[in-house]
């Protein structure tokens, strides 16, 4: 077939082309349309149909008492990790003993840097003081 | 004879002759499909994979297809975004640029199992492999399937003038292809 009936609009843009015949350069395997359709038929029409499972109602109703108790569980746990301690109930010889043991260097200097925090200035201590009175004591 | 879309539709929502029905489906349009494919991913295998699940998009879906468009359009639009998809997953996957990909699909014109035709029938299918592939896909409908303008637009859901531009940018891009290769 030529181009010119379809190549009305385009013809005169692109002569090479309009002027070409159109051939299909792709050739597929003997009898290859008969293979995909049984392929096609095999896996649609010829499938075996897939049974959805019927689930019962006490089951669903298990499943979202289960979900609600994990979740609760989970909840409750966070909450109780997330509860600040009361050091005002630990003795603080306790916690001396505990600072000796178990800071180091690397915790002192971070300490130094959050000292900001502790409003220092309202308390009339210096850093400078802190941080003798830390290498002395720690 | 093979049996119209609406009569194809009707018996597809009986269960008795919903099989039928399909295969009816099957025999009528798995050589339109496959070469819409073929000619969108170049590849026989690829193709036949492709055309595959295709088919069996449309036989999980037919009952929930709305009769306000056409079968064939509905068709060829989950053709044509398997296709895409298909290109563009590839493009991913590979760690040369898309136009060494398309360059190197395109020297196999040929020289492979396939492929046949002469030398300018081989440059012209080697100029389509260059182009951008919504944009080849536009040209692949219209100058080889010679749709409509409108036929293509209900498949792709791209305005008529959107799709005028794009093919005259192909032909044009095509043809200048064309000649400097002579």
């Amino acid at each position: 077939m030529t181009r010119k009936k379809h190549s009305e609009d385009w013809g005169n843009e692109a002569p090479r082309l309009a002027g070409m015949e159109k051939i299909n350069l792709y050739s597929v395997p003997n009898g290859y349309f008969e293979d995909l359709q049984s392929a096609i038929l095999a896996r649609t029409t010829q499938a075996p149909i897939a049974k959805h499972k019927v689930i019962q109602l006490w089951m669903r109703y298990a499943a979202a008492a289960c979900i609600t108790l994990v979740a609760g569980t989970i909840v409750y746990l966070n909450q109780q990790s997330a509860e600040t301690p009361n050091f005002d109930a630990i003795p603080d010889q306790e916690i001396v003993s505990y600072l000796q043991t178990n800071i180091d260097e690397s915790d002192t200097e971070l300490l130094l840097k959050n000292t900001e925090k502790l409003h220092l200035e309202e308390k009339n201590i210096s850093t400078q003081e802190l941080e003798n009175y830390i290498n002395q004591t720690l | 004879m093979p049996l119209s879309d609406a009569e194809i539709l009707k018996q597809f929502a009986g269960e008795k002759t919903r099989n039928a029905a399909f295969t009816h489906l099957v025999e009528k349009y798995q050589q339109k499909i496959y070469w819409h494919v073929r000619r969108m991913v170049v590849s026989h295998d690829d193709a036949d994979d492709l055309v595959q699940e295709i088919f069996i998009k449309v036989w999980n879906n037919l009952d929930r297809f709305r009769q306000d468009a056409q079968l064939y359009s509905w068709m060829y639009r989950i053709a044509s975004n398997e296709c895409l998809q298909f290109l563009q997953k590839k493009k991913r996957q590979n760690t040369t640029s898309f136009n060494e990909l398309a360059e190197n699909t395109a020297d196999n014109f040929g020289t492979s199992d396939g492929f046949s035709g002469d030398q300018i029938q081989q440059k012209l299918y080697r100029a389509i492999e260059t182009l951008p592939e919504k944009q080849k896909l536009i040209f692949q409908m219209k100058y080889f399937e010679e749709m409509k303008y409108e036929e293509i637009s209900s498949v792709l859901g791209t305005s008529v003038g959107a799709l005028k531009a794009s093919f005259h940018l192909a032909v044009k891009k095509i043809e200048q292809q064309l000649v400097q290769h002579d």
